[in-house]
């Protein structure tokens, strides 16, 4: 693991230190999604360990989301695959920093996310993998699934979790827009827990676990039920029907629209894991667009350009 | 294949479509049971020889689920060995259901088959059955739905109906709706709804407002409006880039009523006919469906029309009678001039607007309809047809015995 340390304390506590050697800031690379599945099989697995504190070791925040430059790279990969082995094979890839969060939510301790500074896209869905999350409020937070302004859509859990943590037509603005979340919009939406001052965040993190916390996801427990209910109800008709035509009439519309209210309408009727496997497909294919490529391509000479942040 | 006649169609009265219409106290599944009954008693029918009663029924949940047809045919006493089968063509289910008993007794399947429909709208409300078309984004985002309130509306914008034109329409329907009834036009198909013990409970049409005037709808606020706010209008234009701010003119006054009602059609064959020693009313010369913009929903009946009477070799001079569904004054209007139809040949009798429209029910009352009234008028033809959900339309056309 070259993208984490873990350090298990006495209490049996294991704080786990996102910090990519050689970045400021952190992303999702591959490396740190194989990095993820074998902290969850650590996680799991080692004795001494009762729950986990993940953070981040740089100033810049907690991650910023996917590594674009790969990301450019696999999208050429998966828009090439032709036949069914060769779309399995693709799907797979795609799939798997979704599948890797799945793990850590399912490692059966609980896990509290501390963050501070940027946690946006991929390093946010990290976040909503863990059972508890902690806000650092600070000057420079920064919250949001911002993958549909590039045309894109979340990919890890984000448009599932959203949706099971604040109903459909609370997350729908966030995920269709890219709308960043101010912290009391997050903790409003229970993206975040907690908000505080980075001197008391960890052991508030330490004192959530030692009380016993919680291992397992609202939406993994028995008797779950989707916050405003699902499509097929009188409330879901009358929302979500509308929420559809505003964005079919509207004129920010982007690539990704059909795909992520696809996500979330056929997510929303199924269990979770159901639900990441519909989103990986969704965002396949939103990736495999003709249009993906480009505009992937185009924020990344924009950002090479610009000053950096 | 042999020819296919109509024996007889009769049609319960229409009631409000509330809790305070006369007909709410009574189960759908009576509504079905009376209409068979009705149908077998006044033809002496031997319903063994009925080789399926097919009903429409748009909303078939709760106590209009689980295959109603098989359920009324049972109720209403008929041989155990009549099957049974709930249909839903949308708006359309009620002659849907007797296209398909005319395909049945044309196929050899059927000698003789009852098509049909029912519908307690007061009981099952509208939208009771959800679906996909309003919320899977698979259709309502890629395929661009709207409710058909907006269609209504939109077919109005882009025809060029105004307020005055569609009110003016409504006020017709309910002077001729009022005229027929009082010539007692209906007298033939409407068989009275009984209570639970055996009284008459309604025996007029009760959603009537013969008194109706341009004065009086002009009160009426646009029903869609503000449905076209919720986001609707601009999925409209998003489809229809040229046709400009939508005209909401549709409101309760000039759209079909919300109202219960059941209707059953005896179809067969000339021999089974001859067998059951029944007379038939009229021949049927072909059916059809279609489907045409989801979007706008309610141009089918002009294209499911051309369709149909290509096949027949006949054209619009050949129909004598025209009867559409007035689900909104709009699409008849649109009708009309799309196929410079003469009004005077129209909805004769009125329609759904002053009378109402028991979704699954109508199809099979327009018919019974056209059938009394080509008797009544010495006519020879008639072209029943309704538009129908998701951009379809389905027709029929009969002559005369």
């Amino acid at each position: 693991m070259d993208n984490f340390t873990v350090d298990v304390g006495a209490d049996g506590i294991a704080t786990v230190t996102f910090d990519m050697p050689g970045r400021s800031m952190n992303m999702i690379s591959h490396a740190v999604q194989r990095d993820l599945g074998a902290l969850a099989d650590t996680i799991r697995r080692d004795r001494r360990i009762i729950g986990a504190i993940l953070c981040s070791g740089k100033p810049s925040g907690f991650c910023a989301g996917a590594d674009l430059k790969e990301l450019q790279a696999d999208i050429g990969r998966w828009g090439a695959a032709a036949t069914q082995d060769e779309l399995r094979e693709a799907l797979f890839e795609a799939s798997d920093f979704s599948g890797r969060i799945r793990d850590l939510e399912t490692a059966g301790k609980p896990l509290v996310a501390v963050i501070g500074g940027v946690a946006l896209g991929g390093g946010l869905e990290l976040a909503m993998g863990c059972h508890y999350r902690i806000a650092i409020d600070e000057d420079g937070l920064r919250l949001g699934l911002p993958e549909a302004t590039l045309g894109l859509m979340p990919g890890a859990g984000g448009t599932q979790r959203l949706l099971r943590l604040a109903g459909m037509s609370a997350a729908l603005p966030y995920l269709l827009d890219g709308k960043a979340m101010r912290v009391d919009e997050a903790l409003a939406l229970g993206v975040i827990d907690e908000s505080m001052e980075r001197g008391r965040a960890f052991d508030r993190a330490r004192q959530w676990i030692a009380e016993g916390g919680r291992n397992a996801a609202p939406w993994d427990e028995k008797g779950y039920r989707l916050p405003g209910g699902g499509p097929h109800t009188g409330a879901g008709y009358a929302l979500f029907g509308p929420a559809i035509a505003a964005r079919r009439g509207s004129e920010r519309q982007n690539d990704a629209d059909a795909n992520i209210l696809k996500a979330v309408y056929e997510g929303s009727q199924v269990p979770m894991d159901a639900g990441l496997r519909i989103e990986s497909r969704y965002f396949f294919n939103t990736l495999r667009a003709p249009a993906a490529a480009g505009r992937v391509a185009a924020f990344l000479s924009r950002n090479a350009k610009a000053p950096a942040a | 294949m042999p020819d296919v006649y109509i024996y007889d169609a009769v049609r319960t009265p229409r009631g409000k479509g509330r809790a305070d219409g006369a007909l709410h106290e009574i189960t759908a599944l009576s509504l079905a049971a009376q209409v068979l009954r009705a149908i077998r008693d006044r033809n002496g029918l031997d319903t063994a020889l009925v080789d399926d009663v097919i009903m429409g029924c748009v909303m078939p949940v709760g106590e209009q689920g689980s295959d109603i047809a098989r359920i009324a045919a049972l109720v209403a006493g008929y041989d155990e060995r009549v099957p049974g089968v709930q249909v839903n063509r949308f708006c359309a289910s009620g002659l849907e259901a007797c296209n398909m008993a005319a395909a049945k007794v044309a196929m050899g399947e059927a000698r003789l088959a009852i098509g049909g429909g029912v519908e307690s709208m007061s009981r099952v409300a509208l939208a009771a059955d959800g679906g996909a078309m309003m919320v899977d984004p698979a259709f309502a985002f890629d395929h661009y739905y709207a409710p058909q309130g907006i269609g209504a509306d939109m077919v109005a914008t882009i025809h060029g109906f105004g307020r005055e034109d569609v009110d003016a329409y409504a006020v017709e329907s309910q002077r001729r709706a009022a005229s027929a009834w009082r010539d007692g036009r209906f007298a033939r198909s409407v068989v009275p709804v009984l209570d639970q013990a055996g009284l008459v409970l309604l025996d007029h049409d009760e959603h009537m407002r013969p008194q109706t005037d341009m004065q009086s709808l002009a009160g009426l606020k646009p029903a869609f409006a503000k449905m076209g706010e919720q986001g609707y209008d601009a999925v409209a234009q998003a489809r229809y880039p040229d046709m400009g701010p939508i005209n909401h003119v549709h409101h309760g006054g000039n759209s079909s009523g919300i109202v219960d009602g059941a209707s059953a059609v005896l179809i067969g064959s000339k021999a089974a006919g001859d067998a059951a020693g029944l007379k038939p009313r009229a021949r049927i010369l072909g059916t059809a469906s279609i489907g045409s913009d989801p979007t706008i929903m309610l141009t089918g009946p002009e294209f499911v029309t051309r369709k149909l009477l290509d096949r027949l070799g006949m054209a619009r001079d050949d129909i004598d009678l025209f009867e559409l569904n007035e689900a909104f004054a709009a699409v008849v209007l649109r009708y009309i001039q799309a196929l410079a139809i003469d009004p005077a040949k129209i909805n004769v009798n009125g329609g759904a607007i002053a009378m109402g429209h028991p979704l699954g029910a109508t199809g099979g009352m327009m018919l019974g309809t056209m059938v009394d009234e080509l008797e009544r008028s010495g006519k020879e033809t008639a072209l029943i047809n309704l538009c129908v959900g998701a951009g379809m339309g389905t027709a029929m056309v009969i002559r005369r015995v």
